[in-house]
């Protein structure tokens, strides 16, 4: 398993999927959230405060689009993983960019900010 | 015996303040952070009553307890600054406090140094400088409806530039200090703290300046805080980063602090 490949955003969606303060965080959404690791791209269903779907996002190719997608170059994932920025600078500063349904994405804000720290501490060979 | 804390009301500009107040002495006022409230300073405060000091904490207006005035939010740092100003006339007239804040209650000091350089004895500001702005994307959440979850967002922004690891009860307590206050006054508060910026009255300074910064605190640089100390005249102002400390200094580190704002208080005999 390697950040920031298809296998390592399946074992945070396990993580995830197994965090009780991500299910009450979560528990009344149901979007679609693209996560752009620099040039790799997901689309997770979120629904019921799990994550039921996951799947490598092709624009043309998935007929359900998304709700709103979370963003950053690789070299800014990477700061984030290794401590050398925090997680709230990068999403004060936009380096972290949130965008489309902006009024989902700020309702399901703890949300995100969980799948963004869990994201942060999954050890890459988990 | 550790000092005790009491509650106490006050108007001051036609609203309704609320304020804790602890010891006796010298009096001490010390302004909260950004959509905080006056319980940030309760481990602080008995710390410096112990040291003959009188320490009053008010919930700044539209925070917590305290009434907004005229029931809208402060949204420029110089009307928050004049607003501590009249109620330092209210609680401690004539007395020349010595002020205290952090965040925006930081900023709050600096403009009073500034701008009544004859009223206080000594300003202590903590993660602040004399230009100050990072959240600056706030402006148009003012109402509820645009940012359903900004409780989330204030858990975060709040204790994510604390110092980690840190005593994870200090962490859930520090959020709690800031699910008192509006949506509204918080977009408020980042206005101000996007608004501040003294560097030009520097030099109107007169007393003596105590400059303190968590060195996990991403709010503010640490550069703005060496050049705040180096613009400020007359070898008035000192301080820096300080170690193991982020963005929450009262909360997470009460006993340095204090022991680093007596020090600087009894170097400038002023205790």
């Amino acid at each position: 398993m390697s950040f920031p490949e298809l296998d390592f955003v399946a074992a945070l969606r396990e993580r995830l999927n197994a965090d009780d303060a991500f299910a009450r965080a979560s528990r009344w959404s149901d979007v679609k959230v693209l996560l752009v690791l620099g040039d790799k791209r997901y689309w997770l269903k979120l629904y019921g405060g799990k994550v039921i779907d996951l799947m490598v996002y092709f624009p043309m190719a998935n007929p359900l689009g998304w709700d709103y997608s979370i963003s950053a170059p690789l070299a800014t994932w990477q700061a984030l993983r290794n401590r050398s920025r925090a997680l709230g600078h990068l999403m004060d500063t936009g380096e972290i960019a949130i965008d489309g349904n902006l009024l989902q994405a700020n309702r399901l804000y703890e949300s995100t900010h969980l799948m963004l720290s869990a994201l942060r501490d999954l050890p890459a060979d988990a | 015996m550790t000092p005790e804390i009491t509650g106490r009301y006050a108007m001051v500009d036609g609203a309704r303040v609320y304020y804790d107040v602890c010891g006796e002495g010298v009096p001490l006022i010390c302004i909260h952070m950004g959509w905080a409230c006056s319980l940030q300073w309760h481990y602080f405060m008995p710390l410096m009553a112990a040291a003959g000091m009188r320490v009053i904490a008010p919930d700044l207006p539209g925070h917590a307890k305290s009434m907004p005035v005229n029931w809208k939010p402060f949204r420029k740092m110089h009307d928050y600054a004049e607003w501590v100003w009249h109620f330092i006339e209210t609680v401690c007239p004539g007395e020349r406090p010595v002020v205290c804040g952090s965040g925006i209650g930081g900023d709050m000091t600096l403009q009073l140094a500034c701008k009544h350089p004859d009223g206080i004895r000594a300003g202590m500001a903590f993660e602040s400088a004399a230009r100050t702005g990072s959240i600056s994307f706030l402006s148009g959440y003012a109402d509820p409806h645009t940012f359903p979850g900004f409780t989330a967002l204030t858990d975060n922004a709040s204790t994510g530039a604390m110092y980690y690891p840190c005593d994870p009860r200090k962490v859930l307590e520090s959020k709690w200090q800031h699910r008192a206050t509006y949506q509204e006054t918080c977009v408020a508060d980042m206005d101000a703290w996007n608004d501040h910026d003294v560097r030009d009255l520097l030099h109107q300074i007169k007393c003596p300046i105590f400059m303190f910064k968590g060195e996990a605190d991403y709010h503010i640089p640490e550069q703005a805080v060496m050049d705040t100390i180096a613009g400020i005249p007359n070898g008035l102002a000192e301080g820096g980063i300080a170690k193991g400390m982020g963005h929450l200094i009262m909360m997470e580190e009460p006993e340095q602090l204090a022991e680093a704002c007596l020090g600087f208080l009894r170097r400038r005999q002023i205790l």
